[in-house]
């Protein structure tokens, strides 16, 4: 997967085409077994839709008591052709409560409350990206200190700004260097068309995806920066009992 | 009993209970649920390409095995760090008394990615720590909910709503310099957003 493109802007308004990018995973470490040999995980068919304890029921005519003889007589919970195998090349389908294939799926939209009550049920909308190379994250000019955000919310993801020129090594340079100077980040918004006029809207980075909150950070040495895009979906408030 | 983060400050300790926070406690949830043409809910399944196997939840075993196929019990695994040494498992550190280190700026927090946050309810406070988080300041120790090999980094913190335990670990990223252009194995970085869905609670 190539690194992800966007169009950002700077105070100025101009804009200009950048990479996003995730920090790399910390070296960890690896599994092996009792004799030093590597392991690795491996994902196995355990049975399949004519083993599960519906499709065993109607098997044995709906009768536990049936059932649970035959499972002591034989295994007919066991696909002897099929356990043990791996998976392989697969695809992800819906299946109905009798276990078969949906071949048109209508997909809802469920809202339940922090008690867990469900507060709404409609159909569901895509919700469109509002980062990308289409959309231009405009400059908010909204500023925070850093103990503001560490204080109010918790940092779950970020993505470092590269360029990808020289062009666009001197525009993220002066982004960093503003931010630097200021000793503060900037509020990150996208821009979201709602009924008909754009409004600033979380920043969502595929359709359907998570929104966030969007803070930039940038630093600067003598010849280099860093900019980076502190993501939060998570307040730091006390659950209402 | 609940067991508590327990820290050492200048030879004065504290102690806290604590709640986890999630996203969904705080703001309810959002959810796509499929239906069949009669409404009623359906679940995903996996459907093999070969067109042999239709997989219901519940059907599928994860297991650990060496290149023979042969299985190694979870009880059995041994984790090997980066330079081929056994790793030592690190203890629990609730109920266990930790060395505070702090103040520390920001910075330091933002330098790292949040894994879970906590609700921390004061069960024994010093006055000394209770005045420099009410003053904003903040403090780091280290955390280990369960033995296991990995060890975080907690952030104490206090706001108008609390005081918290953010739990995370480190993720930096280095400065960039003009002549450095995306090279092939960074081409090659995973999509940072691959796994989002839907959660639009907070806003």
């Amino acid at each position: 997967m190539a690194l992800r493109t966007i169009k950002i802007a700077d105070e100025k308004k101009r804009d200009a085409d950048i990479q996003i990018e995730p920090p790399k995973r910390k070296a960890s470490f690896n599994w092996t077994n009792q004799r030093n040999q590597p392991v690795h995980s491996e994902r196995l068919i355990k049975a399949t839709e004519e083993h599960t304890y519906a499709a065993l029921l109607k098997k044995f005519d709906g009768d536990d008591n049936k059932l649970a003889l035959g499972l002591v007589d034989g295994d007919p919970e066991v696909p002897f052709d099929m356990a043990g195998r791996r998976i392989g090349p697969s695809d992800r389908v819906w299946i109905r409560e009798d276990g078969s294939v949906l071949y048109c799926a209508r997909t809802l939209m469920v809202r339940t409350d922090a008690s867990g009550e469900e507060v709404e049920r409609t159909d569901f909308i895509d919700v469109e990206a509002t980062v990308g190379d289409e959309t231009i994250l405009p400059w908010t000019g909204r500023t925070f200190s850093r103990d503001e955000i560490v204080h109010k919310f918790a940092i779950i993801r970020k993505v470092r700004l590269r360029h990808v020129n020289g062009l666009t090594f001197d525009f993220l340079y002066e982004i960093a260097k503003t931010l630097h100077e200021e000793d503060k980040v900037v509020l990150m918004r996208g821009i979201a068309e709602v009924d008909g006029k754009k409004r600033p809207a979380p920043l969502i980075f595929q359709t359907n995806g998570s929104p966030y909150q969007g803070f930039l950070e940038g630093r600067v040495d003598e010849n280099g920066f860093l900019l980076v895009l502190h993501l939060s979906n998570l307040e730091l408030k006390k659950v209402q009992s | 009993m609940a067991r508590s983060i327990v820290v050492n400050l200048g030879g004065k300790v504290s102690s806290f209970g604590l709640s986890k926070i999630d996203r969904e406690k705080l703001y309810g949830k959002r959810t796509r649920v499929v239906v069949d043409e009669n409404g009623n809910p359906c679940t995903m399944a996996t459907l093999t390409r070969d067109g042999t196997a239709l997989l219901p939840p519940g059907s599928v075993a994860m297991l650990y095995m060496n290149d023979d196929f042969e299985v190694c019990e979870r009880g059995d695994l041994q984790a090997v760090t980066a330079d081929g040494e056994i790793a030592d498992e690190v203890e629990s550190t609730l109920g266990a008394e930790v060395e505070l280190r702090g103040p520390v700026p920001a910075a330091r927090v933002l330098d790292h990615l949040a894994k879970s946050v906590y609700l921390l309810d004061p069960e024994e406070l010093d006055a000394t720590l209770q005045a420099a988080l009410e003053a904003g300041q903040i403090f780091e120790t280290r955390f280990n909910y369960r033995k296991g090999f990995d060890e975080n980094t907690l952030f104490l913190l206090k706001n108008e709503e609390g005081f918290f335990g953010i739990v995370a670990e480190l993720a930096e990223f280095d400065f960039l310099y003009r002549n450095q252009a995306p090279t092939l194995e960074e081409d090659d970085a995973e999509d940072p957003f691959a796994d989002d869905d839907l959660d639009f609670s907070m806003f």
